[in-house]
């Protein structure tokens, strides 16, 4: 990269502000002021505006697409929305979806808020999950709320430990941590279908699965008689948790400035490396822990492809969300609830369901090139 | 074990390699060009899915493999111009048309052939025995009575390897890949460059995709891929960004593939899913003992911009 | 009369609101070799890459033996002949020498490559030129005058008849320098010419036919260099009115505070810009530095505030030493440090302007308390601070980048210069600023002075150096040097200092 000291030539450097026209030290200008103030909400409104147009392209082409197929896309589209809204118990599909998504997302917001390229969430999820089943099928006799504790606790840790090694080799080695955490996803998923072969699967299965969690080990219900489980409190309240740590602590301040460059780290006097552990640890904390929610609370065992998608969905969920914690739980709600109603599009109008693979793949494409047209891979 | 169980596991290692070659081959001129190969598996995947829909539409086996290629340079194309055009970051957007591939291959599937998708079925490639030369002790069968395309990835090292160290075309290619502001004041165009190496990519990525669906399967099935293309990725990366390493790599892979489906004859007492994990724990460990000198494309996943 | 080789008529770019070249002429002739002359910021390496078209000119035209040059094509430009060895190196390190220069020749040589054709090839113009060179050799394996060489092999290869060379001898040592030197005069002896863009008279003198001098994105003057004198070249290169003084009592330096002996670093890429600078900065004093780029001004900066480690020497702080130290430390010990780069360095743009008035020291108390972020107490310095230093921005919330360039050297100063440091230094911290706001720096520079501190004021603009500084030095070839009073300065002897070769008189 060129140079950081002004060279031979004057003119400011890519990303240099504009200097204003006249002396700076003269009065305030109307019209200069009333400008940046204009701009200012614009690029603050441009992340919602490139979520937006970006989702809306996607279901655009997928209509297009449902046309070729030979059906009616208004009519696929209401069933969509009636299968994620139509009654309650579909909006608890939705919540209960959206859990998992939330989580990860959170984390990988923070970390390419970083510039820490963390796409492990699938394999932080998948070890996590399987942490808190050893802990659920350990445990069995214990009370109930002593096991959940430590079975989330466990999902958790699992999670932070197996981000923790990508980071590692990311901060000693100096090696892309895209190439660590996208292989090990598929190292931790080996891990856990041989646990499920082994130690932690069940005898006599016809499926890669453990064996049925203690009842007193099920993670309860939010609301009586629903299948709604605590998890998207959880989940939400990492979202807050997350935006607290990123904007009021001295922490989250430090990872704030490592991620704006490094050189401005090294000045502010922050270590770059303690920021990438800080910020994959945690990315791969939550991650385990929605893992751990998804066995404690939706499969109530350990089961063969209970983390699939959700990692690298998340990546999408995250950037959608301008990666702001707080702007990802809508993002994250849109993509649970998208994949609860393309279900029921898929009985109702015969459409299949992989069409929700299509939108989210598009969505993504078209929020990366967004986001590359605007001269960043974050915000 | 005895001689005719090892042969039967080496033909098997090289048959099972011959996707993740082709794979492999395709990532590296993508790469070479610096862009991240991460789109592999969804170029397979579409390659695989083209390949079939024509071969059976259309009853010519010659007709499906074009489909197959052109399937994953239509795959790549979607990179190409996120990448390229846009400055989109590479790896999410690889995993992106992955998942836009995954969505479109089954949707496709659904509409055309309805509930009838698996009767969808075509004829396998067949095995072909070269004359003379498979009649060869030993080694005859193993590398001389393969299916066609297996043929066509061996052939098509030499090519490869030749287009890269010794041809004005690989030589540009590979200064795009390390330094494009040098290529660019040297004269050549980046951008074209890397967006020619993108879709030449796909289409060998595309025709790995073939070689599962009409030289293996016969027909297509959601996902039948199942992570074979970032299995090439990891290939690529043992095999230094270099073909020869590369094909090594995916024998060694390939070698452990038909391992693990052999366990009983060979009575190892590793479990399949451990010799799995191989691959990438080995290009885990390339990548960590490297460290920063990996010796990949040096501009590799970053944007070229001129003012 | 003999044709123009290349003639360069009314070349105008603007970047912006800053102009890098304003209606610039330049001739040059077959068998010549131009030496282009000027400050950082005169344009020179503008108007070369308009030249070599890695850049387009908002005006003018270029006429290249005889017929015009399209504008913005590099491809072109080496068609016709022109090459360019830049400072950055353009050479794929991975790659062989060979590689390289086979890289971008003309199609007209086929598909394949010959390798050892083309080896052949570069041991024959090495020869002939005197650039001994390896073509087996991997780029990434060389050293840097080697690399140079390997460029300028690139150049001839090609059929270049018109070189230009961009500070070719920042980075070579002497006996290197003098092995280019004599290259160029066996490229002139076979009519071809070159335009040699340099700061260092000295070598201007040794080689050049004729000389080019570019002030502020103006050509100021050309002279052949036969009759010419060190002197009138400097005149020539920094001669001009110097504005009012600044109004200023006299300077009461009290004991030592800073003493470096012998510092030594390198840059990012590398190469050891700084050879061993060595001075003593007083309490209520300011030492100026002159020098243009390139000469170790980023890396003494850099090395004095903690943020790069020095390859060897000592920096002793009221006679402790703290030359082993990291950024926090130093900034501990007292020593505020306001960098070059405002853009990535002492400013988070994107951050806003309170949370970059705390940048360095969010982790003490009042800005933050038990790992929790005061935003109260931080808004309210903030707004003091805004205040005492006339930040002019609505609100502390805005981001930093929504500032004019003015304003955010602005928050660095004040951010710096409100801990009430014992040791400042200053590095460029003018640059890009308009007159109201470079005076406003420099007034807070020289109050802080007079309250005792002690400041090390880095910058390549001369006036400032010359208004600024109590003592003036400087930095040339990574040393300090010729550091003289204020009383005793005189612009001919510290120009002649900064090109390289300092006047005996001004010891």
């Amino acid at each position: 990269m060129s140079p950081v000291s002004p060279s031979a030539d004057r003119p400011p450097v890519d990303g240099q502000a504009p200097a204003a026209p006249g002396p700076s030290t003269g009065h305030d200008r109307p019209p200069t002021l009333l400008l940046s103030a204009i701009t200012a909400r614009a690029a603050r409104a441009a992340p919602l505006w490139r979520a937006v147009s970006a989702v809306a392209m996607a279901f655009a082409v997928t209509a297009g697409l449902i046309l070729l197929a030979g059906k009616d896309p208004f009519q696929a589209y209401a069933f969509l929305l009636r299968g994620a809204f139509g009654s309650w118990d579909r909006i608890v599909v939705g919540l209960n979806k959206t859990t998992p998504y939330l989580l990860c997302a959170v984390g990988i917001a923070l970390c390419f808020r970083g510039r820490v390229m963390n796409i492990g969430a699938e394999g932080q999820l998948a070890l996590g999950g399987s942490a808190a089943a050893a802990v659920a099928l350990g445990m069995g006799e214990s009370p109930g709320w002593l096991v959940l504790l430590l079975a989330l606790a466990a999902g958790a840790g699992g999670g932070a430990l197996w981000a923790g090694i990508g980071a590692g080799i990311r901060v000693w080695r100096g090696v892309n941590e895209v190439l660590v955490t996208l292989l090990m996803n598929f190292i931790a998923l080996l891990i856990v279908a041989e646990l499920l072969h082994g130690s932690l699967g069940e005898e006599g299965a016809g499926f890669p699965q453990s064996p049925l969690f203690a009842p007193s080990a099920w993670l309860g219900k939010l609301v009586p008689r629903t299948d709604l489980h605590p998890g998207i409190l959880i989940a939400v309240l990492a979202a807050v948790a997350a935006h607290v740590l990123l904007w009021r602590t001295t922490l989250g301040f430090r990872w704030r400035v490592a991620g704006a460059s490094e050189s401005a780290a090294r000045y502010a006097g922050i270590s770059p490396g303690r920021a990438v552990f800080g910020l994959m640890m945690s990315a791969g904390g939550l991650a385990g822990l929605a893992g751990a929610i998804e066995c404690l609370g939706v499969h109530y065992r350990l089961i063969e492809g209970f983390s699939a998608g959700f990692g690298f969905n998340a990546v999408a969920v995250a950037l959608m969300g301008a990666l702001n914690p707080l702007y990802v739980v809508p993002s994250a709600l849109f993509f649970g609830f998208l994949e609860t109603g393309a279900l029921a599009m898929q009985r109702q109008v015969g459409v299949p369901s992989s069409l929700v693979l299509i939108i989210q793949g598009l969505t993504m494409v078209f929020v990366l090139s967004g986001l590359g047209r605007a001269g960043s891979a974050k915000v | 074990m005895d001689a005719a169980v090892l042969l039967d596991f080496l033909s098997a290692s090289l048959r099972i390699a011959t996707p993740l070659l082709l794979a492999a081959l395709g990532g590296i001129l993508c790469e070479r060009g610096g862009t991240f190969a991460v789109g592999l598996e969804g170029q397979m995947l579409a390659g695989a899915f083209f390949g079939v829909i024509v071969t059976y539409f259309a009853h010519s086996a010659g007709l499906g493999l074009l489909a197959s290629a052109l399937g994953g340079m239509l795959m790549a194309l979607v990179v190409m111009v996120a990448t390229v055009r846009f400055h989109a970051e590479h790896m999410v957007t690889g995993i992106a048309s992955n998942i836009l591939a995954l969505g479109l291959t089954s949707f496709l599937l659904r509409s055309i052939a309805g509930g009838s998708a698996s009767a969808m079925r075509v004829p396998l490639l067949e095995t072909w025995a070269v004359p003379l030369l498979s009649d060869i002790p030993g080694i005859g069968p193993l590398l001389f009575r393969q299916p066609p395309l297996t043929y066509v990835a061996l052939l098509l090292l030499p090519p490869v390897i030749l287009f890269l160290t010794r041809t004005r075309a690989g030589l540009a290619l590979r200064a795009v890949g390390e330094n494009p502001m040098a290529a660019f004041a040297a004269g050549i165009d980046p951008i074209r460059t890397r967006a020619a190496a993108i879709l030449a990519g796909g289409a060998l990525a595309g025709l790995a995709g073939a070689v599962l669906s009409l030289q293996q399967v016969g027909t297509f099935t959601d996902g039948m891929t199942g992570g074979r293309g970032y299995l090439a990725l990891a290939a690529i990366i043992v095999g230094r960004w270099m073909p020869l390493g590369t094909l090594v790599a995916c024998l060694m892979f390939g070698a452990a593939e038909a391992a693990s489906l052999r366990l009983q004859a060979f009575s190892l007492p590793v479990s399949s899913y451990i010799i799995q994990m191989l691959p990438y724990l080995a290009a885990l460990l390339v990548l960590a003992v490297m460290g920063r000198g990996a010796r990949m494309p040096a501009a590799v996943g970053q944007p070229f911009r001129t003012r | 009369m003999q044709q123009a080789l290349l003639q360069m008529r009314g070349i105008s770019k603007s970047y912006g609101e800053v102009r890098a070249n304003a209606g610039v002429d330049l001739t040059v002739m077959p068998g010549q070799i131009l030496g282009l002359l000027g400050e950082n910021g005169s344009g020179k390496s503008t108007l070369m890459k308009i030249l070599f078209g890695m850049v387009r000119p908002d005006a003018g035209g270029i006429v290249y033996e005889g017929r015009e040059l399209a504008a913005g094509s590099p491809r072109e430009a080496l068609a016709r002949g022109i090459a360019m060895i830049h400072q950055h190196f353009t050479l794929v390190e991975a790659m062989t020498v060979t590689d390289n220069l086979m890289l971008g020749f003309s199609d007209d040589r086929g598909m394949w490559l010959d390798a050892a054709a083309t080896a052949t090839r570069i041991r024959e113009a090495a020869q002939r030129y005197g650039l001994d060179v390896d073509p087996a050799k991997r780029v990434e394996e060389l050293a840097l005058g080697e690399k140079q060489r390997v460029e300028i092999l690139k150049a001839i290869l090609r059929g270049a008849h018109l070189l230009i060379l961009d500070e070719p001898t920042s980075i070579l040592s002497p006996p290197e320098i003098e092995r280019l030197l004599d290259f160029l005069r066996r490229f002139r002896a076979e009519g071809h010419a070159v335009i040699f863009i340099t700061h260092k008279l000295g070598e201007v003198l040794a080689v050049a036919d004729e000389v080019a001098v570019l002030r502020d994105g103006r050509m100021v003057g050309t002279s052949p260099v036969a009759g010419a004198t060190r002197q009138s070249l400097a005149q020539l290169m920094v001669g001009r009115e110097l504005q009012a003084p600044v109004e200023r009592q006299r300077a009461t330096p009290g004991p030592v505070r800073l003493s470096v002996r012998g510092l030594a670093a390198t840059d990012a890429s590398g190469v050891q810009r700084l050879r061993g600078a060595s001075f003593d900065l007083r309490e209520g004093e300011v030492l100026a530095l002159a020098g243009i780029d390139g000469n170790g001004q980023g890396e003494l900066a850099d090395t004095l505030a903690g943020i790069t480690a020095p390859l060897a020497g000592s920096i002793l702080l009221d006679g402790v030493d703290v030359t082993r130290g990291n950024a926090a430390r130093r900034l501990g010990a007292g020593i505020a440090y306001i960098p070059a780069d405002r853009a990535g360095t002492s400013l988070v743009q994107g951050m806003s302007i309170e949370d970059n008035l705390a940048l360095r020291d969010i982790g003490q108390s009042p800005f933050s308390r038990w790992g929790r972020v005061a935003r109260g107490a931080l808004r309210q310095l903030a707004t003091q601070r805004m205040r005492d230093f006339d930040i002019r921005a609505r609100h502390p919330e805005d981001a930093a980048r929504t500032l004019s360039g003015g304003n955010q050297q602005k928050i660095a100063l004040a951010r710096e210069l409100s801990r009430r440091p014992r040791v400042v230094i200053a590095f460029q911290p003018t640059w890009g600023l308009d007159p109201g706001a470079t005076r406003f720096v420099i007034d807070s520079l020289l109050a802080l002075r007079a309250q005792g501190a002690a400041v090390l004021y880095i910058s390549s603009e001369l006036e400032e150096v010359m208004a600024v500084g109590d003592r003036i030095g400087v930095l040339s070839e990574g040393r300090v040097v010729s550091i003289v009073d204020r009383d005793q300065a005189d612009l001919l002897s510290i120009g002649l200092a900064m090109a390289g070769t300092p006047d005996e008189a001004a010891a």
